[in-house]
């Protein structure tokens, strides 16, 4: 696909939303104490580390499916008259 | 017919060939396994040194603290880390536009790892001709044996990695100890298992993948890049025409270059270019082509240097300015940013105050005019001493503080959770929503304070 290596799709997609997440994860847990998070869902009794990797899995997530639409809307479109 | 569908090349690229780096020695050789050493040593030794009780340095997120020997850095304090971020960016900028990929070539985790991975592989299938020969020719009990016995390998250094990355956040002699007791927590276990897949993955198979596909400082490097940058060249000028000869053959007589065409260099390159094409995306700037190069031209009393490292300035015109605007703009920037950061640093207040505003009642009127707001304090001691602090308020006249505990003790290096209530009267309220500071001070030294401002809502 793309004339590109699939393993540099896969790299593309996995990697780069690897990378938002965790400064996502940074930013975010730098003002809002992921206990806060916890007590919200009525996790009181699990650990900080609970909240932080699953909200950078959370992250991971919504960015791979952000640049899979992105890859999506990449694909070369055919032209007018065809 | 969709010309998008039928005309796109479905082959751009030939498949992943396995690159098998020649081993080499030489100066800058020398200077990658020194950095190699440094570095590992630095990574696999801090997490066991002790500063004041405890591990010394340590990124303690259940606690919200992160400790570098004796500075302690809160949520609070994020703007250090950023300026830290930028510095060590524009520090990358500033070497790249000195001296182009110093980092890919030297001091890359990347790069790193998969030295010491390709030196545990050297160490059991060989030296680059026996890695070959296995691959190619070798029984599949011979290939078991030993390529099993390298992966091995392999895992183990990569678990001990995991291990450690896992230790710069949780305390790293209690991991190990719930580690061998099967007591760890499933988070500290995870997180051991998939960085340590990680590093198998990363050094053991993707190798140059990591910098071609994976790396976003590859993809912008050749920005910093101009004609005075140190880049690693091959001089076509003396080297070509190529060709190989017999030892004692005059060169001039044949009308041959300096280069031998020996290949040595393409054998070296752990991306496996060829350097005599140019400087490519894919030269991470190990300089091992200098290396090999320079031992062949000493073999063949030719003057070392046939690939070296150069600017394009150089190379067209014979002059260069290293020391040029650019190198001075940013060392000036940089100078400038970590001195702030530094002085932020040291003249950090040692307390913090939040305040939150009981938002249940707007205020409470307790007669004869006098009106009361609920507020929740958060007390900071980021010092390493327990301290007794004292709360006043300012911007609102006969403003009174009354206190729901006895004290406003808090230990050191932990955040105290107070209530109090601010009584102001009606004649002194201007408006109904009036600003307020807290000034916080500590009773056993007034120069540890800080102010907070806040609202008091009224009628």
């Amino acid at each position: 696909m793309f004339g590109i290596p699939v393993r540099q799709i896969v790299i593309s997609v996995m990697w780069s939303s690897f990378i938002s997440a965790g400064i996502t994860c940074g930013l975010i847990f730098a003002w809002i104490d992921p206990g806060l998070l916890l007590d919200q869902f009525g996790l009181e009794q699990q650990s900080r580390q609970h909240a932080y990797s699953l909200a950078f899995f959370f992250f991971w997530f919504i960015g791979m499916g952000n640049a899979l639409l992105a890859l999506l809307f990449l694909r070369p479109v055919p032209h007018r008259g065809i | 017919m969709r010309p998008a569908e039928s005309t796109l090349p479905q082959e751009l690229y030939a498949k992943r060939q396995k690159i098998y780096p020649r081993q080499v020695s030489g100066i800058f050789a020398s200077m990658r396994i020194a950095a190699v050493l440094v570095l590992l040593g630095l990574y696999y030794g801090l997490p066991w040194i002790s500063w004041d009780g405890r591990q010394a340095v340590l990124f303690d997120l259940p606690a919200r603290q992160f400790h570098i020997l004796g500075l302690t850095l809160w949520p609070q304090d994020f703007i250090y880390l950023a300026g830290l971020l930028i510095v060590a960016a524009l520090s990358l900028f500033f070497f790249t536009a000195l001296a182009g990929r110093l980092w890919c070539g030297y001091a890359c985790p990347q790069t790193v790892w998969t030295e010491v991975f390709l030196w545990i592989e050297r160490q059991i299938e060989g030296k680059r001709n026996q890695q070959i020969k296995l691959d190619k020719e070798g029984s599949i009990r011979k290939k078991t044996v030993l390529k099993g016995f390298k992966h091995g390998i392999w895992l183990l250094l990569s678990a001990w990695t995991g291990y450690t990355f896992v230790g710069y956040f949780t305390p790293i002699i209690e991991l190990g100890v719930n580690l061998l007791s099967f007591t760890s927590g499933p988070w500290e276990t995870f997180w051991i298992v998939f960085y340590g897949f990680a590093t198998y993955a990363n050094a053991g198979w993707m190798r140059e993948q990591v910098c071609i596909y994976m790396c976003p400082y590859a993809r912008f490097q050749g920005a910093m890049f101009d004609s005075d940058t140190l880049v690693i060249s091959y001089d076509p000028g003396r080297g070509e025409p190529r060709g190989a000869r017999r030892r004692g053959d005059n060169q001039d007589e044949l009308g041959l270059g300096d280069c031998i065409d020996c290949q040595l260099c393409v054998q070296v390159c752990p991306t496996g270019i060829d350097i005599r094409n140019g400087l490519q995306y894919q030269c991470i700037g190990c300089a091992a082509c200098i290396d090999v190069c320079n031992d062949v031209m000493n073999k063949l009393n030719y003057p070392k240097g046939l690939i070296r490292y150069t600017t394009e300035n150089m190379l067209k015109t014979g002059m260069t300015y290293l020391l040029r605007a650019r190198v001075f703009v940013y060392a000036i920037i940089l100078l400038g940013i970590f001195s702030t950061l530094i002085y932020g640093l040291s003249t950090r207040s040692n307390v913090g105050l939040d305040i939150s505003r009981d938002r249940n009642v707007l205020y409470r009127d307790l007669g004869n005019g006098n009106i009361e707001n609920h507020y929740g304090l958060k007390i900071l001691n980021k010092d390493r001493k327990d301290h007794r602090y004292l709360v006043s308020v300012e911007g609102l006249d006969n403003a009174k503080v009354k206190f729901d505990d006895d004290s406003l003790g808090v230990t050191a290096s932990t955040a105290g959770l107070f209530q109090l209530r601010v009584i102001v009267n009606t004649e002194s309220l201007p408006q109904n929503v009036n600003p307020i500071l807290f000034r916080l001070t500590a009773l056993d030294d007034a120069s540890i304070s800080v102010t907070t401002e806040a609202r008091f809502v009224g009628p």
